[in-house]
């Protein structure tokens, strides 16, 4: 948090914003949501174009604390938040007085921000279910006439809280039997509430945030007691993001569609190398079912309205005959609005999707497990929401769904329509080349190659490397490992391995190299790489290192082959852009050359490990 | 450890703490220090300031305890009995 303040001091205000943004944690402990609320404030609104939003909250316990949280993430969603908190437990006083500070305040938002203790809902001496009945009536009404009142002194959308559920139950394991139990009365009230549609006003489910907190960290009985917080403090983050998500939502802001990667987002493995026999996706293997639970979750999101796109780095036809023919696959062809497998950078290929979908990026969710893409489309489209997805699949649903980026006011038969409607509209595959600052990402990407002699400790993930790649594969080789040993005893065999660092982390051993020295010639006999890395320079970097192991060898002249297959379409031209010289067609094979004396070593943004 | 040490160590601790929610580097407080000596010491930052030591600390404060903070000084006492 040091540098966040250091860069605001600095007035760096969009490098502390985005700091912030990445540092917000709904789950974090009310110490750090109010530190970040802090620094939050220091950041000018105008700036990053916050829309002004003027929030009356009309409480029944301490909600001072919550609104200084609330405001960091509706600071995170687009707004720039005002607050007006009526004196404690003066609500019916506050909403009934034409004259009251509340209307004066000319509010966008009133939130009636009650509790389960105040709901009048105190158990009854009649057990009868009929008495329960009433209550409850009574008890909406009530709320009802509250938000009427409201209604006749201004046009402010409203809000009202269900129940929490209390934590004590007297009633034990019977409470949901006995009509008459505080529970049973209160999960009643949740469903009553939530029939009653009262025109501009909308509930906001604290009782599900209770849940979902656990009752037992939500109340916190000593600052119930102290200061009237009608729940744990901790718990504050959670409730001003949820809040905020809900708020953008009914202002018509949420997020319209969910742009998505294929590779270990969809399935388990990378259909160009793995194949679609070789993909983790279906019951009977744990990873599997948990890229089946997440496809089962999109198709449920797309049902109700959201627009799914893909955005892949992957061969189109590849990926669309995975889609199309795996047994197990949940979503179809048919369920993407755009589907857009390029190698461009996906920046460009989900501004191209808005432009197809003629939808804002500002509306648009980006789903990739692979943080440097994230990063990418992050820096290039600040706009466009990025959660963080965690390593374990059978965690995507619950962190996409914990996101709360679908927060809408109604759900309308237009909602069911959309997804159709948007793929009818779009043109898929029509990108247009607009081109993002890909240097300066390479750059901050602070980039570390190594290269080494393949020795017996790297010759396992060599050999992995080689059998399993068919995208970026040249020449189709396969080699087991007792293969490459005896190849690498043969001096006219030289191996080469390239693993790369950058600052997300480590990508391991991602390519290798084989050259095979006849005369003064080398022949690259082998070239894989993982195309987890690829458009990154790593080709550039492999091309130089290429060059100089030639150079060092006496060789006059590099030569490569490609040898096509229904996978490999990716490396056509690899030769061809890295400057090389075509030669012509041998037996099924495309030659290129480079000779020695002419080759140029080619830019890229990798610093040499250790130099 | 004695007992002055451990009372000053937690000195140092709630130091921290109190420049994080005060937002003041410069602030240095002493046992005796009372709400009187922060200008932003209110009833709503002394909410903030124990739930930020309660998370420093670990511990939770008894209801009553929440409000009867006289100065830092009973505050140490209160983490003392429960270090």
């Amino acid at each position: 948090m040091k540098d966040i303040r250091a860069k605001l001091e600095r007035g760096e205000f969009a490098e502390a914003r985005s700091d912030l943004l990445a540092r917000l944690d709904p789950e974090a402990d009310f110490a750090t949501q109010y530190k970040l609320a802090r620094l939050m404030r220091r950041i000018p609104a105008a700036e990053f174009g916050l829309r002004p939003l003027r929030v009356a909250i009309l409480p029944t316990s301490t909600v001072d604390q919550f609104a200084e949280i609330l405001r960091l993430y509706l600071a995170r969603d687009g707004f720039d938040a005002e607050f007006f908190i009526a004196e404690f437990d003066t609500v019916y006083q506050t909403a009934l007085d034409p004259d009251s500070a509340l209307y004066a305040f000319e509010p966008d938002l009133i939130w009636i921000f009650t509790n389960h203790r105040d709901l009048g809902l105190e158990p009854s001496a009649d057990p009868s279910i009929e008495a329960a009945r009433r209550m409850v009536e009574d008890a909406v009404e009530r709320s009802d006439g509250l938000v009427q009142a409201i209604r006749r002194h201004s046009t402010a959308q409203i809000i009202r809280n269900n129940a929490d559920r209390p934590l004590e139950r007297v009633f034990g394991n019977l409470t949901a039997a006995v009509p008459c139990s505080h529970g049973a009365l209160l999960a009643r009230f949740n469903l009553r509430l939530a029939e009653s549609s009262l025109p501009g006003t909308h509930v906001f489910d604290l009782g599900y945030l209770a849940d979902w907190i656990g009752l037992g960290k939500w109340h916190d009985e000593a600052y119930w007691y102290h200061s009237k917080h009608a729940f744990g403090l901790n718990a504050v983050g959670r409730v001003a993001h949820a809040a905020a998500r809900f708020i953008r939502g009914l202002k018509g802001l949420a997020y319209k569609c969910l742009v998505v990667d294929l590779d270990n987002t969809l399935w388990g493995g990378v259909i160009g190398d793995d194949g679609i026999e070789g993909v983790r996706l279906g019951e009977g293997d744990a990873e599997g079912e948990a890229f089946l639970a997440f496809q089962r979750y999109l198709k449920a999101l797309k049902e109700r309205g959201v627009i799914l796109a893909v955005c892949s780095k992957n061969d189109p036809e590849i990926a669309e005959e995975a889609v199309r023919d795996h047994p197990a696959m949940v979503l179809t062809l048919g369920d993407f609005a755009v589907f857009a497998c390029s190698w461009s950078n996906k920046a460009d290929t989900i501004r191209a999707i808005a432009e197809a979908l003629e939808i804002g990026l500002d509306s648009m969710v980006f789903v990739d497990d692979n943080p440097v893409e994230r990063a990418q489309v992050r820096g290039e489209l600040p706009m466009v929401a990025v959660p963080e997805l965690p390593d374990d699949p059978a965690l995507y649903v619950r962190t996409l769904d914990g996101q709360l980026y679908f927060e809408a006011a109604v759900f309308s038969e237009e909602d069911k329509a959309r997804g159709r409607m948007y793929r009818d509209n779009a043109q898929r595959n029509q990108w247009k080349g607009q081109f993002s600052d890909i240097d300066g990402f390479l750059r901050d990407l602070a980039m570390e190659a190594d290269v080494g002699d393949i020795d017996a400790r790297h010759l396992p993930r060599v050999s992995q490397l080689i059998n399993k790649s068919n995208q970026f594969h040249l020449t189709t080789t396969r080699y087991s490992e007792s293969q490459l040993t005896d190849m690498l005893r043969d001096p006219a065999y030289e191996g080469m391995w390239f693993k790369l660092r950058d600052r997300f982390g480590d990508n391991g051993l991602v390519s290798a190299v084989l050259l095979n020295k006849r005369d003064d010639v080398i022949e690259v006999d082998t070239w894989v790489m993982s195309c987890r890395v690829l458009s990154r320079g790593m080709e550039d970097f492999i091309h130089n290192a290429m060059v100089a192991t030639a150079r060092e060898s006496n060789a006059h002249v590099l030569r490569g082959r490609y040898i096509p297959t229904k996978k490999n379409n990716l490396v056509a031209d690899l030769y061809g852009r890295l400057g090389w010289d075509f030669l012509g067609e041998d037996d099924g094979a495309f030659v290129w050359e480079l000779p020695l004396h002419a080759a140029v070593l080619r830019e890229n943004h990798i610093k040499r490990a250790g130099q | 450890m004695s007992a002055d040490d451990l009372r000053a160590e937690f000195l140092q601790r709630l130091n921290t703490v109190f420049c994080d929610v005060f937002e003041d580097d410069d602030i240095v407080i002493t046992e005796e220090t009372t709400a009187e000596d922060i200008d932003e010491w209110d009833s709503l930052m002394h909410i903030t300031l124990v739930i930020s030591v309660e998370s420093e600390f670990g511990m939770k404060m008894k209801a009553a305890e929440v409000g009867k903070l006289a100065n830092v000084g009973a505050l140490i006492d209160i983490l003392v009995e429960r270090a």
